[in-house]
């Protein structure tokens, strides 16, 4: 993927996780929210995983 | 003479001899006297002297009356006598040359024969000239006998002259006659020998001469005849002529005569047969001959055996048709040649190293945009039109080759008169002498603008292509994993207080997902692999749809103008991509406006036709074009030529991604269209969108624009998902849960088979995805509606490059929500497909 590409939408997924890693942090461990965070979460990671297999050869 | 006595003449004679034997006595002095006895007195004497005296009388009768002139000079030369007929030859009186010499009557040259006459005095005989007393002249024969006394001293001379003048006359004419014979005689040999050889010129064997009868008869046969026609002399002599050669004439042989007579001679050329059969060419000419009145007695005709002439000629005919055909042949050549350089913007070189001069070919001069009359005659000239960023590379090479003896390949750019730079491929061979000088230089320039344009294009194309594959096999999953961070983020949200202070980071969160989903989908676009829904749509709706969004988006600075055909065909396209492009377009209209300006948007039916269609990348047909023009800053060539290019951008860093035009030139490419600009720096820029129109009796109905979705969301409906990614499935199944709807899920077409199988009757809509492992969404519907024709069906979309972008796209009907999605938009088309009409059998099974 082009690197201009790949970099703005690395960019919006750290600012993705970024923000839902705050709210994990002021979350209480037994907040009912937390399921969905972590979803949301794991997807970002995952989106940044998917990036960087792409840009392998 | 008389006497008195009759004697007879015998004695007569006698007795007179005897008389003259006594005078002759008397006067030598031997007897002095005759005495006649009767009269005692010397009768002889008396006898004697009148003997005498009649002798005398006789003598000067004879003297007088001959024909003769005498002459009698003294021993002085001077005259004594000279008789009648002398005197009349000489044309004055008998007395009056008396005392004269008679030289003076001679002309000089006769006096010098005479001069020593009297020293030497003999007899002479010539002709002599005299000339007379009036100065005339007579030519007479001189006879001269000297006289000496009885003692021997010469006494003078006696004379006789004859008149020979008319024997004279008669021997000059006989001799001039002799002399005009003996010159005819030579002209006659001269004749003679000509004729001789005229005579072996016409008996030459190469021609035939024959002379023939009026009754075209053989009279004479030569031997040219005989060796031209075969037949001998003796064979053809008195047949008829047409027997022995039987001439292919055109013109009979009393035509011919008839003509001949007239005319006196004829000419023709015929093809005549020999003896043998055969045939040979003639060319022949006639002649006539006439008797003294003038009337033909015969022909002549002199024949030449033209065979190898004729041969020569129909040979010489025929190589100069050959030469004329391949002359045409050479000119159509040429003429192809010079079109097929022209069509191939080829054009040939030549330069002499030596003087550095150039030929140019007829095609060089439009290959390079100048005139003929421009043309370089210097390779220095020459190179004043090459780019100069590329003089030195082309000079380099040139000498390289010249001084390697390698072949000249390059390619190298040209700057026309106009300004504009074209790009040329130079192929040259160095012709070298047998010093291994090089004498010339000959090379090939073809104009490879426009395979380099097509290079770039095919570069940018298998950019975008490669892009696209990248982009497309990471975007199916990316999308997946978007839906999940999307709706995860709004189940967030809802149960969040709106003062909650969390909400504003969640914001962010959707936020960010949202750009990051928007710029794959423009990825997606731009390479083509999205799933179209074309509906027949109408432009100046969509347009004027769209126009308050637009004027957000531009803000109020910019005149927003519509010029809308009323007449204006429907279009085939995806309404959702059609809005995409009309928003790029605006955008990068606003951009280059950014201190106001004015837009436009202007609609119209076009019919496109070959070259036109072809030179912008469709075929020919009916379009409607959409012509959005502004009156900002515009761009230059290169930036022009680059434009559609993904990730090219002329913006700041972090301003732009590079992909709003090209996802509008791959919407339009997908769409079976195209977009072309025009753009003149600090002008504006226009960008013409060819859509094509809707096929006549299309039986689709017009889609609106921009169709308004609202409605209650919820519901109670059944619904089965298929969703192989479980993220999306798990969270696709918790919105509609939580919107009502009774969920089944399987993650693949063999689960969701089963799962149908035991609730057919209870399913309202099937939820599936478009590619899955196994067999693709739209089969499984297929198989699904069979057994429950009244099934409605939502296709979920993330990455399509499978079977659906493979088979076309979705049929008609066929609803699609593209990934990710939020739960709002997913409510929004469910609810919406399971209130609309039963889709028609896909039939793709």
């Amino acid at each position: 993927m082009d690197n201009t590409l790949d970099h703005k939408i690395r960019n919006l997924l750290a600012i993705v996780i970024g923000y839902a890693r705050l709210m994990e942090e002021d979350m209480a461990a037994d907040d009912r929210h937390r399921g969905d965070l972590q979803e949301i979460l794991a997807a970002a990671v995952a989106a940044i995983g998917l990036l960087s297999a792409a840009e392998e050869p | 003479m008389s006497t008195g006595l009759q004697p007879e003449p015998s004695d007569m004679a006698r007795r007179l001899a005897e008389a003259e034997a006594v005078i002759e006595a008397l006067l030598a002095g031997q007897i002095d006297a005759v005495v006649d006895p009767a009269h005692s007195t010397p009768l002889l004497l008396a006898k004697a002297q009148e003997s005498l005296r009649q002798s005398e009388e006789r003598y000067r009768h004879i003297v007088e009356n001959t024909n003769e002139g005498i002459w009698l000079s003294d021993s002085t030369h001077t005259t004594a006598f000279m008789n009648r007929r002398m005197a009349q030859m000489l044309r004055c009186e008998e007395d009056m040359g008396v005392g004269r010499s008679p030289l003076t009557f001679l002309d000089e040259p006769t006096k010098l024969a005479f001069a020593h006459y009297p020293e030497r005095p003999a007899p002479y005989q010539s002709d002599v000239e005299f000339r007379r007393t009036d100065g005339t002249r007579f030519w007479g024969h001189l006879d001269v006998v000297p006289m000496f006394e009885s003692d021997g001293c010469y006494a003078g001379t006696l004379a006789m002259v004859r008149d020979i003048s008319e024997r004279r006359a008669a021997e000059l004419a006989l001799r001039q006659t002799t002399r005009d014979l003996v010159e005819r005689t030579n002209v006659l040999e001269m004749q003679g020998a000509l004729l001789k050889e005229q005579a072996a010129i016409l008996d030459l064997p190469a021609d035939a001469i024959i002379v023939r009868t009026l009754k075209n008869q053989v009279a004479f046969w030569s031997r040219g005849a005989r060796g031209m026609y075969g037949w001998s002399s003796a064979e053809a002599l008195g047949r008829r002529v047409e027997e022995l050669i039987d001439a292919d004439c055109p013109e009979t042989f009393e035509e011919i005569c008839a003509a001949l007579f007239i005319a006196g001679h004829w000419e023709g050329e015929g093809s005549h047969r020999c003896k043998d059969g055969t045939h040979i060419d003639v060319a022949s000419r006639w002649t006539v001959q006439r008797d003294g009145t003038g009337a033909p007695v015969r022909i002549l005709s002199i024949s030449h055996d033209i065979s190898a002439r004729r041969k020569s000629e129909i040979e010489r005919a025929r190589l100069a048709e050959e030469l004329k055909r391949q002359t045409a042949v050479l000119r159509e050549t040429e003429a192809r040649t010079t079109y097929a350089l022209s069509a191939a913007r080829m054009g040939v070189w030549e330069i002499d190293p030596k003087t550095r001069l150039v030929t140019w070919s007829g095609t060089m001069p439009s290959l390079y945009g100048v005139t003929a009359a421009e043309a370089p005659r210097s390779s220095d000239e020459f190179l004043q039109l090459v780019h100069p960023d590329d003089r030195v590379m082309l000079q380099n090479a040139l000498e390289a080759a010249v001084a390697n003896r390698t072949e000249l390949r390059i390619e190298f750019r040209a700057i026309w008169p106009d300004g504009t730079v074209h790009w040329y491929s130079g192929l040259a061979q160095v012709i070298y002498d047998e010093g291994g000088t090089p004498v010339r230089v000959l090379g090939v320039d073809t104009e490879i603008s426009e395979r380099k344009s097509l290079e770039a294009q095919f570069q940018q194309s298998q950019k975008m292509e490669a892009v696209g594959q990248l982009a497309g096999g990471v975007a199916h999953d990316f999308n997946n994993l978007m839906t999940v961070v999307l709706g995860y983020s709004e189940f967030v949200i809802e149960t969040l207080g709106v003062s909650d202070p969390r909400r504003a980071d969640l914001d962010e969160v959707v936020r960010a997902g949202q750009r990051a989903t928007a710029l794959t989908r423009q990825l997606l676009a731009f390479s083509r692999k999205q799933v179209l829904q074309p509906t027949n749509v109408d432009l100046n709706a969509l347009v004027l749809g769209m126009e308050d969004m637009l004027a957000r988006l531009i803000g109020e600075d910019i005149i927003v103008e519509h010029t809308l055909a009323p007449d204006l065909w429907a279009v085939r396209a995806d309404v959702g991509q059609l809005e995409q492009v009309l928003m790029n377009l605006t955008v990068n209209a606003r951009d280059a406006m950014p201190t106001g300006g004015r837009l436009s948007f202007h609609t119209s039916n076009v019919e496109l036709e070959e070259p036109d269609a072809h030179s912008f990348g469709i075929g020919a047909g009916c379009y409607v074009l959409l012509a959005v023009a502004d009156n900002g800053t515009g761009m230059t060539e290169s930036v022009r030529q680059r434009l559609f290019e993904p990730f090219f951008t002329t913006k700041l860093p972090g301003k732009g991604t590079g992909l709003g035009l090209a996802t509008v030139y791959g919407i339009l490419k997908q769409t079976g269209g195209t977009v072309s600009v025009t753009s003149t720096p600090g002008a504006g820029t226009t960008f013409d969108v060819y859509l094509p129109c809707v096929v006549e009796g299309d039986p689709q109905a017009l889609v609106p624009a921009a169709p308004e979705r609202g409605g209650t969301s919820r519901g109670h409906e059944t619904i089965l998902i298929v969703e192989d990614e479980d993220g999306v499935r798990l969270l696709t199944r918790r919105i509609l849960e939580q919107s009502g709807y009774r969920v089944f899920d399987a993650s693949d077409a063999a689960h969701a088979e089963a799962v149908f199988a035991k609730h057919a009757k209870e399913i309202d809509l099937l939820l599936t995805d478009v590619v899955m492992p196994g067999i693709s969404g739209a089969k499984l519907f297929a198989r699904l509606q069979e057994q429950q024709p009244g099934l409605k069906v939502l296709y979920l979309s993330g990455y399509t490059q499978g079977a659906i972008v493979e088979q076309g796209p979705l049929g008609p009907g066929i609803e699609l929500l593209q990934k990710p999605f939020t739960a709002a938009a997913l409510n929004e088309r469910v609810r919406e497909v399971i209130e609309g009409p039963t889709p028609q059998p896909a039939g793709r099974e």
